[in-house]
């Protein structure tokens, strides 16, 4: 016969601070709790309601001598009301006085709070103490200093500002040490003071299921381009590396097949677009299937490439459910200059903000490096070397990656034209001047098809010509020279060559600021560029960069070490598996 | 049935028997439908089918046959009266006079017919119920409840505990009875009596458990008593709590809502609205949820509920649905947000925004009758803010407005509640005095009716009660007299465009008085002060200064009207110098009611340290009423007060104030404090705490100066004070007290105030320029 297991059933408002904590705590006692189901007797030993509210309601779903119940009585403060607060105790205290603390269990979060509610009518209640109350080792405690302010609801640490509800509180327990001297006596000085000692926190997730190391589950965006998907790709192989990572990815993109490609676990999802649905509507749906795939999964952090974070994934982590897994937002730089500087407060949401190095960043004229986040939160903030996917085996050799192309082995010379996922809707005359100038050069050409991109049919390019080369870095020896747009991974895979470069920026206003880029490093000379603002010096500057190729000439360039990847997935281990709190 | 040869009326007869007969009642029915013999043509058939069919239990199918005797014009006799019954215990009582009248008319003498009649017309006819159930006599229980509520309904509330006791002879033992004597004596506001009925009822009977728990709350509440209050609720709670049936979902939300507990109504909605848990909560039963959340101003929460897809009932919908709420508001109400969000769009605030557009004005264009003043109030119970009023019409027609000119409007006039005191003085005026009726008028011709009916319940009922007569008189004032009536007013007068509008707060703030309800309306009292042609009085330049703190108004948008007092009165009173023989006992006065406000047990207690304190004997005397009566009985037995004079109710001033020396107040929450100025014309020394507007009503400097005492002191420092400062203040000439009174509360200021208030239609009558 089987043996079944009771769980706890803990109520409440989902997120509330103090239901977020007390999952966990429990969760921590080895019982993690169902959380505001029908109670039932035959799967939940005891009911924890985390504050007055919820048991008052809870009275009229489960009779008292079924389950025994255990209720927070939480003092007045920005979560619970004022209006009818003593009353609300007083007849609570009624009621336990009328069946007894066998059936009623009135707790509080302080003895403070314990005083406090027995002057409004209850004076049976005691400070909630769960088995993994064990106390903080004060001595250990590398927790950071913070500050609550009561009256704006926010947060200070000493690396900045955060609203109080942008992160679970399981999480700001496990980070944050407040000081609560200037806090006046309510519920959040409860909920300060109850966080400070908590116990349970300090240990940071382990291994999940079968893996042997810790989970991750990637956001994939749906971007213009590849751009977040091949760097949370390469972050993945990182972490796969170095820890045994288990990686799956929740992924928005059309170029899924990649990650499946790559040996990953996928969750393929719909945008709104896709959907065409309401977005608010969307970011509920996609809330409530993505809280309960992290309860499912419990993963260390999720990862997510972007500038901002989407609010279904910041409200999913805050669910009770959720409060063991962080936010690590990868965060490339270069935005264009007029991008509004707000979309760096996504910060606030996370625990490592960790921004990918650029070889161009000294053009950097973007919000991520003029200002300065108004809520920083206490996420760490930390820079690496370029993140370039390594090709799965390494670059194949030039014959190699020749046969691979089916480019003919007499062929002299053959240039690469990669133009993003845009290439093929941005400018039908680019294609063609291409293509132009390469006939007269005698120079054949390889075209780089985006998995994203539209059909190039009506563009008047040779379809035998087109390719998918993903990874990009895995073909690059079989060419002479390349033509590329100025993303941040086309750019700098195409700067590991010595091979002649010619960028084509695109100004979408979209995306990152490629014509800075670009521009970097043709004043480095690195490469030449397409100035998308001067159409008139392309047929000059094709026949030019043509020349090049056919002269077969090497071009210099820094010799960066693109090991991005391996650095964020250190950062990330550090931050969130077994490591510094 | 035979195809080629139809049944006899005779054949067909036997067939509905033979059907009813094996319970096949919807074959009886169908064949009669598709027999050649029709309603209208053979209405006896109809009416025998309809019998066998309510006979059998099959009571919608009776209802249809009934239907279509109605259609066809053949509804008569017993046919008649079973249809009306049924319209009644469906509570459809419009449908059930309509039929009786078709049938049989009002003059009808058959006991049967009384019956139903009564009992259809109990809400919207009291006194014709009770004539008709004055002919079919009390043979049954049924008829004996019936004839006490409609005697409770039309306000005959003796006649009605007459009727119990008549009744309970008859029936003993049956706790509707008492149910109705508890509702009686609840609505005489004997609120003791009340409970205790509701009390015996609980402890002795099932079926009013939850309600009867509900009112003792209710009540204990109103009472200050606030333990009782809570114990009563966690009774209710736990005898809910046994239950935790779906189906107690409308009463589970009024119960939190009664225990102040919005919070826990939001998470039981949470957890009810959830899929999966929905269902077990019957479409009726949410419709009468959301009835409740509009009613109490949770528009949002009822909005809220309809876009989960919940059946809240087709008026509810209509109602959320017209209510002109704004883009942001109507997001907050999408069914993916919690409750709480929800609960942020409430009425009458979410409205607001609405009432200032021009659309928000009557396009009504009757003349205005601009020197006509329209003067609103609650009751005229025995109380200071009632007396004021009845002060200010005085105070006017001595004035010079003509008495044609003054209209006085009032809620509620009845003398068993005790609202008529002073009704006889207003009529001594002689000004057109109209009692608003009891329930709404007709909802036709309501002006934005989009906003009235998403109001709360109270201020939706008070409105279209006043909108009426503010249409059919047209006034160029409309002046409302404490808050209730004042939000009334301001509204009435926004909808129909009144030229001036006059709300008049008579103490602090209402969260200082524990007004719950009130504290609500501080966004619509807030706008409607900000609205051209509306302006906001206070008795007191304390009261003014704290008003618009609350509403959050410039300093000085608030103007003072003092209260006024008939000098003349009171001054009789006072003779030149009140010399008490040597040895005579210093009669102490409090003149307040029994209210945790104005702290009876402090006043005993300091009263009992003076005593100590003075070389003279002290005779305590205390008029007044209120929930802390038996408090302070058993506080001045406790405290050596044995001879306390405790007086309930009385008129005259000299009945009052007549053989005191000194008044002393120690409330904690004030406005302007009548008997400050009445005890001061009086001459009496006057002692009190300085709280809302006794500063400004006390004379606190030269001979006879009064002693104004802190709000927060210890009775025995109280005394202390009042015991250095006495034998000086009894001494003193009364003189210039009096001067105080008259110079400052003088009834011809008061008027001239007023009516500078008034605007061009005050001028006319020779209102000060706008002070």
């Amino acid at each position: 016969m089987t043996e079944v297991r009771l769980h706890p059933l803990l109520c409440g408002d989902p997120f509330d601070p103090v239901m977020q904590l007390l999952a966990e705590d429990l969760a921590a006692l080895g019982t993690p709790p169902e959380i505001n189901v029908d109670p039932d007797p035959t799967r939940h030993d005891r009911i924890l309601h985390c504050d007055q509210a919820s048991f008052l309601a809870g009275l009229f779903v489960s009779p008292l001598d079924q389950i025994p119940v255990t209720v927070v009585l939480r003092r007045p403060g920005p979560m619970i009301g004022d209006d009818g607060w003593a009353s609300g105790i007083g007849v609570i205290g009624r009621m336990v006085e009328r069946l007894g603390r066998r059936a009623i269990q009135p707790t509080t979060l302080t003895p403070e709070a314990a005083a406090a509610v027995a002057r409004a009518g209850c004076p049976t209640a005691v400070p909630l103490a769960l088995a993994a109350d064990a106390g903080t080792d004060v001595a250990s405690d590398r927790r950071l200093w913070a500050e609550f302010d009561t009256d704006n609801g926010t947060i200070l640490t000493s690396r900045g500002l955060m609203q109080a509800d942008a992160q679970n509180w399981a999480q700001l327990r496990r980070r944050l040490r407040f000081k609560t001297d200037s806090c006046p006596q309510n519920d959040i000085w409860d909920l300060l003071t109850r966080c400070n000692s908590g116990a349970p926190a300090m240990q940071l997730p382990t291994t999940f299921g079968a893996a042997e190391g810790p989970t991750y589950v990637a956001v994939v965006t749906n971007g213009v381009g590849l751009g977040h998907l091949t760097r949370l790709l390469a972050i993945a192989d990182a972490l796969r590396a170095q820890a045994k990572a288990r990686v799956v990815f929740w992924c928005f993109s059309q170029g899924a097949g990649i990650l499946v490609g790559a040996g990953y676990e996928v969750v393929q999802r719909m945008t709104a677009q896709h959907l065409d649905c309401d977005y608010d509507d969307w970011i509920d749906w996609e809330e409530a299937a993505f809280s309960a795939f992290l309860a499912k999964c419990r993963p260390a952090a999720v990862l997510y490439d972007s500038s901002g974070v989407d609010r279904f994934v910041t409200a999913a982590l805050r669910r009770p459910s959720n409060g063991s897994t962080a936010l690590v937002l990868v965060r490339r730089a270069m935005w264009q200059s007029h991008r509004d500087p707000a979309y760096l407060d996504a910060a606030q949401h996370t625990v490592l903000v960790a921004e990918p190095g650029d070889l161009s960043a000294a053009a950097d004229r973007g919000p991520t490096v003029t200002a300065s986040p108004r809520l920083a939160g206490f996420a760490r903030f930390a820079r690496t070397a370029p993140v370039v996917l390594r090709p799965d085996g390494g670059s194949l050799p030039r014959a190699a990656a020749r046969r691979a192309l089916g480019v003919s082995p007499f062929q002299r010379r053959v240039c690469l034209v990669s133009l993003g996922g845009e290439a093929f809707g941005r400018d039908a005359t680019l294609a063609r001047d291409i293509s132009a100038s390469a006939s007269k050069a005698g120079i054949e050409l390889i075209w780089a098809r985006s998995p994203l991109a539209r059909s190039a049919a009506d563009l008047g390019i040779d379809r035998a010509l087109l390719r998918h080369l993903f990874p990009l870095g895995r073909y690059l020896m079989a060419f002479d020279g390349v033509i590329t747009a100025c993303g941040y991974n086309s750019f700098h895979e195409a700067m590991q060559t010595l091979l002649p470069v010619l960028l084509a920026p695109t100004a979408n206003e979209r995306l990152d600021d490629q014509v800075a880029r670009a521009s970097h490093a043709k004043s480095e000379g690195w490469a030449m560029m397409l100035d998308p603002g001067r159409p008139e010096d392309r047929a000059g500057l094709l026949d030019h960069f043509m020349g090049k190729v056919r002269a077969g000439q090497q071009v210099l360039r820094p010799a960066t070490a693109m090991e991005g990847a391996a650095e964020m997935a250190q950062l990330i281990l550090e931050e969130t598996f077994r490591g510094k709190a | 049935m035979n195809n080629t040869s139809a049944p006899t009326l005779a054949q067909a007869r036997v067939q509905i028997a033979k059907f009813c007969d094996q319970q096949l009642f919807l074959g009886a029915y169908l064949f009669a439908a598709s027999s050649p013999y029709d309603a209208a043509h053979f209405p006896g058939l109809w009416e025998f089918l309809a019998r066998r069919l309510r006979e059998g239990g099959a009571a919608e199918l009776a209802s249809r046959v009934r239907a279509a005797l109605w259609e066809a014009g053949s509804l008569r006799g017993q046919t008649a009266l079973d249809e009306a019954q049924a319209a009644c215990d469906a509570a459809d009582f419009s449908r059930a006079v309509e039929v009786l009248d078709a049938v049989f008319g009002r003059n009808v003498v058959d006991a049967d017919v009384n019956l139903v009649y009564g009992l259809a017309l109990v809400d919207s006819d009291p006194a014709e119920a009770l004539s008709q159930l004055g002919r079919a006599g009390m043979p049954t229980l049924k008829v004996a409840l019936t004839v006490i509520d409609a005697l409770r309904r039309a306000n005959r509330l003796s006649e009605a505990i007459e009727t119990i006791a008549e009744a309970e002879g008859r029936f003993p033992g049956d706790p509707r009875i008492a149910a109705r004597r508890a509702r009686v004596l609840e609505r005489r506001n004997d609120w003791a009596g009340a409970v205790r009925e509701w009390r015996n009822l609980v402890d002795e009977s099932s079926i009013f458990r939850t309600q009867g728990l509900s009112k003792i709350s209710a009540l204990s509440r109103r009472l200050e008593n606030h333990a009782d209050a809570d114990d009563a609720l966690a009774e209710l709670f736990l005898v809910m709590n046994q239950r935790t049936a779906s189906s107690d979902l409308p009463s589970q939300v009024e119960a939190l809502l009664l225990a102040g507990q919005t919070e826990a109504v939001h998470s039981l909605l949470d957890r009810m609205t959830a899929s999966g848990v929905r269902t077990r909560v019957l479409p009726a039963d949410w419709a009468l949820v959301a009835q409740t959340l509009l009613d109490d101003g949770r528009i949002g929460l009822a909005g809220w509920m309809q876009a989960q897809g919940l059946p809240i009932g087709p008026g509810v919908a209509s109602v959320v649905q017209a209510a002109p709420l704004s883009g942001a508001d109507r997001q907050r109400m999408r069914g993916s947000v919690g409750a709480a969000t929800a609960d942020r769009v409430v009425s009458p605030d979410a409205l607001l925004a609405s009432l200032t557009s021009p659309s928000g004005r009557t396009d009504d264009t009757g003349a205005l009758a601009d020197d006509r003043i329209l003067l609103v109030n609650a009751t005229l119970a025995a109380g200071g803010a009632e007396r004021q009023f009845v002060t200010l019409v005085n105070a006017l027609l001595q004035q010079g407005v003509p008495r044609s000119r003054i209209h006085v409007a009032l809620f509620s006039v009845m003398d068993e509640r005790g609202h008529s005191h002073f009704l006889p003085a207003l009529r001594q005026t002689g000004v057109a005095v109209h009692i608003l009726p009891d329930s709404p008028g007709p909802a036709d011709r309501i002006p934005r009716a989009d906003i009235v009916a998403a109001l709360p319940l109270q201020i939706r009922s008070d409105l279209l009660r006043l909108l009426p007569l503010v249409r059919q008189l047209r006034p160029g004032v409309v002046h409302g007299w404490q808050d209730r009536s004042s939000v009334a007013c301001g509204l009435a007068g926004l909808l129909l465009d009144t030229p001036r509008v006059v709300l008049c707060a008579r103490n602090m703030r209402p969260e200082l008085r524990g007004e719950r309800r009130l504290k609500a309306m501080r966004g619509l009292i807030s706008h409607l002060c900000q609205t051209p042609g509306v302006v906001l009085t206070v008795n007191s330049d304390a009261g003014a200064r704290d008003y618009e703190r609350w509403l959050g108004l410039a300093e000085g948008t608030a103007k003072t009207l003092h209260n006024g007092i008939d000098f003349a009165a009171f001054a009789r009173l006072s003779p030149p110098v009140r010399r008490t023989a040597k040895g005579a006992p210093v009669e102490v006065l409090g003149v307040f009611r029994l209210a945790a406000n104005k702290r009876p047990l402090i006043w005993l207690q300091t009263v009992a340290e003076l005593r100590r304190r003075v070389p003279f004997p002290i005779r305590p005397r205390l008029v007044g009423s209120g929930p802390f009566r038996d408090q302070v009985e058993r506080e001045s037995a406790a405290l050596g007060l044995g001879d306390l004079i405790l007086q309930d109710r009385l008129d005259s001033p000299a009945e009052i104030y007549g053989s005191a020396r000194m008044l002393l107040l120690m409330s904690r929450v004030e406005g302007t404090p009548n008997v400050v100025i009445e005890a001061q014309a009086c001459g009496l020394a006057v002692a009190a705490c300085d709280v809302g507007g006794v500063n400004e009503a006390l004379m606190q400097v030269g001979p006879g100066a009064g002693l104004l005492l802190p709000v927060e002191i210890d009775p025995a420092e109280a005394a202390e004070k009042i015991a250095a400062w006495l034998p000086a203040a009894l001494e003193a000439a009364p003189d210039h007290r009096r001067r105080h009174v008259e110079r400052t509360f003088g009834t011809a200021a008061l008027a001239r105030r007023a009516l500078a208030l008034y605007g061009p239609a005050g001028a006319w009558f020779g209102g000060d320029a706008d002070d």
